[in-house]
């Protein structure tokens, strides 16, 4: 089966607003690092600069899947969340 | 790496039950878990201290937690099964202490201890979110005005004091 590319800047932004949604009150943020619009597969890069508290936000495992279950209660597109997460590369 | 996706949707966990609360305050063992952060300690013993003076609650056990962002201990969550009618837990004011806490509850009320979360107002959503997402949606929840860590003592006590009548009403039948 052939996939199309994915594409970064085609994510619906309210798919978007709902995982920023849960990062911002840790001051966190996201950024799109891949979408597979076919799959639904949403990558993600964390975003924590500026961040003072970096462990106050959540692990990568929960982020993924409180993400999820989010944007599926929100009827988004959506069937899997990878998070890229600097905090296990530093 | 290839990625797989199931062709299944994952299933909605159903929801969990509360446990029952009791029709007052007085007599009722109020324990407490504190997870560590700042001033969760402070807030939560001036609110069982306040809940003891005016209804008539009798403190219970004080459970700390080695780190916020992990859930409490299945020994931890043993002790306060045994020594409690409800249980204060907190603080939930960032987003892994957030999650631990709510895991801690869910599994405290499973056990039919009821509980309230102490929590500030900027993670009501999160807090949602993630009792939604542990089943148990309809979690107690006393809010205040974030922050809790890094103010002084005076203004601890000033919101701890503030909570108090929302906690008894989030605690007791009655009122609920």
């Amino acid at each position: 089966m052939d996939v199309p590319a994915a594409g970064r800047n085609s994510v619906p932004a309210e798919t978007l607003g709902v995982v920023k949604g849960l990062l911002l009150p840790d001051g966190a943020d996201v950024a799109v690092a891949d979408w597979d619009a076919v799959r639904g597969v949403l990558g993600l890069r964390l975003v924590l600069d500026g961040v003072e508290c970096k462990d106050c936000v959540m692990p990568r495992e929960h982020l993924e899947m409180v993400a999820l279950d989010a944007l599926r209660r929100a009827d988004q597109p959506v069937t899997a969340v990878r998070f890229v997460d600097p905090r296990e590369f530093s | 790496m290839p990625t797989i996706i199931s062709p299944v949707s994952p299933i909605l966990p159903a929801d969990k039950q509360l446990a029952p609360l009791p029709s007052s305050l007085a007599g009722v063992r109020v324990s407490l878990l504190d997870n560590s952060k700042a001033n969760a300690g402070l807030l939560l013993g001036e609110i069982v201290e306040a809940l003891a003076r005016q209804e008539g609650a009798v403190p219970g056990i004080v459970e700390r937690k080695s780190s916020a962002s992990i859930p409490a201990t299945p020994a931890a969550l043993e002790r306060l099964g045994r020594a409690s009618d409800l249980v204060l837990a907190g603080t939930a004011d960032c987003g892994s202490c957030s999650s631990g806490s709510v895991q801690d509850i869910v599994a405290l009320e499973g056990a039919g201890i009821p509980c309230v979360l102490l929590g500030t107002d900027i993670f009501d959503g999160l807090i949602g979110q993630l009792a939604a997402w542990r089943g148990l949606p309809d979690l107690r929840v006393a809010l205040t005005a974030h922050p809790i860590g890094g103010i002084g003592p005076s203004e601890v006590v000033a919101k701890a004091l503030s909570l108090v009548p929302v906690v008894r009403d989030l605690a007791t039948a009655a009122a609920s």
